[in-house]
């Protein structure tokens, strides 16, 4: 996977506007990349970048809580600052629950949108790194065979090799044998790796 | 027999029986119709119930003279003539003479011939006579036709003026009199134009003069401080008086200042409400309109943050600043504009007609109402043409009107799919401008196509029933109609019209 560089998105109808935030992220050094609707940023968006993603509620054919909502049908987490003109709390409301990280009117104090963008950033940021740690957990339990994992679970739970055998009806000693498959396969060396590692998989 | 004399009526006095009858009966064979008296007062008594065109007089009555006969008869007859011819005695010539003198036509003399001369004399008399009276009658029915006229002329409402082309007065009636008062002379000069708020709208009137012959129901406004009426009508006519004077105007002026008053005052009530079914129309639209001012100040905070960050941390070259900076500018234009738009049309003011291209007016409705057809996301087909329409418009009014259909339009389609809400614009050419506001939206209950326009009747929940009658008013003021009609496959369309401005 290629590290990809942190970008704010901006989907905005208003080519001032567009232009503005461009300039103003560029001003403390963030890179941004514009769409004029939320359609153009559907088909070029690539959700390995990392960063955040600034909508504008009131667009013409797709408005920006359709966007996010479409984002969250189709598991894109990318953190989401909606900006609105006036009088759209109730869209406010709306936005936040459906996950936006900030909500901004305008318009609105810079020094507010370069906080919420940090912020955001920061968010998405952390968002991609539980991701990715969990995708690496993913990537290690796909080595284990169906019987293993069983058995790795049991193990996590402090169960003594012999109640695991009785419970799967099992020899102790192929319990014996699978669970030094499992250490062998996830490169682990005591216990106590093993239960932290399946307790980051049961908490998916 | 002459039957022209039947019709003529002979008086003969004169006290000899037998002569009488016979001069009597010579007449009557001529075809006259004859009287007879045997003395002065009888003659007197009979004529002042009866009328006589020829006396044929004795001078010798038993009574009086005929000298006094005449005299009394002229006495009693005022105006009339008295018509005779003095019958006298042989040897009478001197007193023949002297009543000849006296208003006898002629007269005969009592002798072998008096019987063979009458005929002839009293024919000759009778035609001259005839004669004068038939002039007489005409000139009569002249006066009468006259005086006719004179009292048409001088009691008519309308002031009526005869003008030379250089201005000269040659006719005025009392109405003018009372109008301009000394201002208005015959036989001076009277410029109108002296008198005018709008010197213009003279120059405009004589020149439909000169192409047409005539000028019908000009009004005009007068100056305040010259102690004539406010408003006056204007007709005008070329007319042909005599050769002497080819080229006379026939002027007839009428005072419609209390009219004029009156419709001043409907105006200014259908301005009053125009200007607050204008407001009502903005609250409507405040959203939007919010929206839209707030997209400029977002982009100006953001460029005047951008370039305050680059000059702090020297990020940016000059070049790069002074091009934000321009960004700017642009941006506070453009809210500059938004602002301009929404004043101008939420201004009160009274109706200002200008020569206007309508395509203009259409774009800046379509810009004014932009945020508002962005939100409910509506598709707006523009099918405005490059040739210019010119109309002589109110162009806040007619503004109005567009607006005013546009909103109608864009609440029509609220049931309507999102991607199948359409509103399509146009602006045809023909012999008129047409403009047409087409939606895809509920359409117009079947019968309601002309309720529509009554004062006070919606359909809305909100409604006034206010806009769609304002709109036909505005419309019609400015000569032209506004009807609306279901589309044959969904919504509705409405369509006004404005007389084009031909250059």
């Amino acid at each position: 996977m290629v590290e990809q560089q942190t970008t704010v998105f901006v989907v905005d109808d208003d080519d001032g506007v567009r232009l503005s935030m461009e300039l103003l992220l560029k001003s403390v050094g963030l890179r941004s990349k514009q769409f004029s609707s939320a359609i153009d940023f559907l088909d070029n968006y690539d959700d390995h970048t990392p960063g955040c993603l600034i909508l504008d509620v009131r667009m013409p054919e797709m408005s920006g809580i359709e966007l996010q909502q479409k984002l969250n049908e189709k598991q894109i987490s990318i953190s989401v600052i909606m900006i609105s003109g006036h009088g759209d709390i109730p869209m406010a409301v709306q936005a936040l629950k459906a996950g936006a990280t900030d909500f901004l009117e305008k318009p609105f104090r810079e020094q507010d949108l370069i906080d919420a963008v940090i912020k955001a950033i920061k968010i998405d940021a952390d968002n991609r790194q539980v991701w990715m740690a969990q995708t690496a957990i993913d990537e290690k339990l796909k080595l284990l065979t169906d019987r293993e994992k069983q058995v790795a679970g049991l193990v996590a739970q402090g169960k003594a090799n012999k109640v695991i055998a009785m419970d799967l009806g099992l020899s102790p000693k192929t319990v014996e044998f699978h669970r030094a498959n499992i250490m062998d396969k996830l490169q682990m060396t005591s216990l106590a790796d093993l239960v932290k590692f399946m307790m980051n998989v049961s908490e998916r | 027999m002459d039957q022209k004399n039947e019709n003529n009526m002979i008086l003969i006095v004169e006290d000899d029986a037998g002569l009488r009858t016979l001069m009597a009966r010579v007449l009557q064979r001529q075809g006259f119709q004859t009287h007879l008296a045997s003395s002065g007062q009888y003659a007197i008594k009979w004529l002042q119930e009866n009328h006589a065109d020829l006396i044929l007089l004795d001078f010798f009555l038993p009574d009086m003279t005929g000298r006094e006969l005449v005299d009394q008869l002229r006495a009693t007859s005022q105006d009339e003539e008295i018509d005779y011819i003095l019958v006298t005695g042989r040897g009478d010539e001197r007193l023949a003479v002297d009543m000849l003198k006296h208003g006898a036509h002629n007269y005969l003399v009592k002798d072998q011939l008096l019987l063979d001369l009458l005929p002839s004399i009293v024919n000759q008399e009778m035609k001259q006579i005839n004669q004068r009276q038939r002039l007489e009658k005409t000139e009569l029915a002249l006066k009468k036709l006259e005086l006719h006229y004179q009292t048409l002329f001088e009691n008519s409402p309308l002031a009526i003026t005869l003008l030379t082309s250089d201005n000269q007065v040659v006719a005025v009636n009392d109405a003018s009199i009372r109008l301009f008062g000394s201002k208005i002379k015959i036989g001076k000069k009277f410029k109108l134009l002296d008198y005018l708020r709008y010197p213009v709208e003279f120059f405009v009137m004589m020149d439909l003069l000169e192409k047409e012959g005539y000028v019908k129901n000009f009004d005009l406004e007068l100056k305040e401080d010259q102690g004539i009426c406010q408003f006056i009508s204007v007709t005008l006519k070329k007319i042909e008086m005599d050769e002497n004077n080819p080229s006379t105007i026939l002027a007839m002026l009428q005072d419609i200042t209390e009219r004029k008053l009156a419709e001043n005052k409907v105006l200014q009530h259908q301005e009053e409400l125009a200007h607050v079914s204008r407001l009502s129309i903005l609250g409507e639209m405040a959203s939007g309109i919010a929206h839209e001012l707030n997209q400029p100040l977002c982009s100006i905070s953001n460029f005047s943050a951008a370039s305050i960050r680059m000059l702090e941390e020297s990020t940016g070259t000059k070049q790069d600043i002074i091009e934000v900076l321009g960004h700017l500018t642009r941006q506070a234009d453009r809210a500059g504009n938004i602002i301009r738009r929404i004043r101008s049309f939420v201004r009160k003011q009274s109706s200002k007609l200008l020569e206007l291209d309508v395509n203009d007016i259409l774009r800046e409705s379509l810009n004014l109402i932009e945020s508002e057809i962005t939100y409910k996301k509506i598709r707006v087909i523009e099918e405005i043409p490059d040739e210019s329409c010119m109309a002589i418009v109110d162009a806040i009014q007619i503004e109005q009107v567009v607006i005013n259909l546009m909103k109608n339009a864009i609440d029509a389609m609220t049931d309507t799919p999102q991607d199948q809400r359409i509103i399509t614009v146009k602006c045809q050419r023909r012999d008129k401008i047409v403009v047409s506001i087409c939606d895809s939206g509920s359409g117009i209950k079947e019968n309601d196509t002309e309720k529509l326009f009554e004062s006070f009747y919606t359909t809305k929940k909100e409604g006034l029933g206010i806009g769609l009658s304002l709109c036909r008013s505005i419309v019609e003021a400015h000569g032209g109609h506004l009807r609306a009609e279901n589309n044959k496959e969904q919504g509705a369309t409405f369509i006004f019209t404005l007389p084009i401005k031909r250059s």
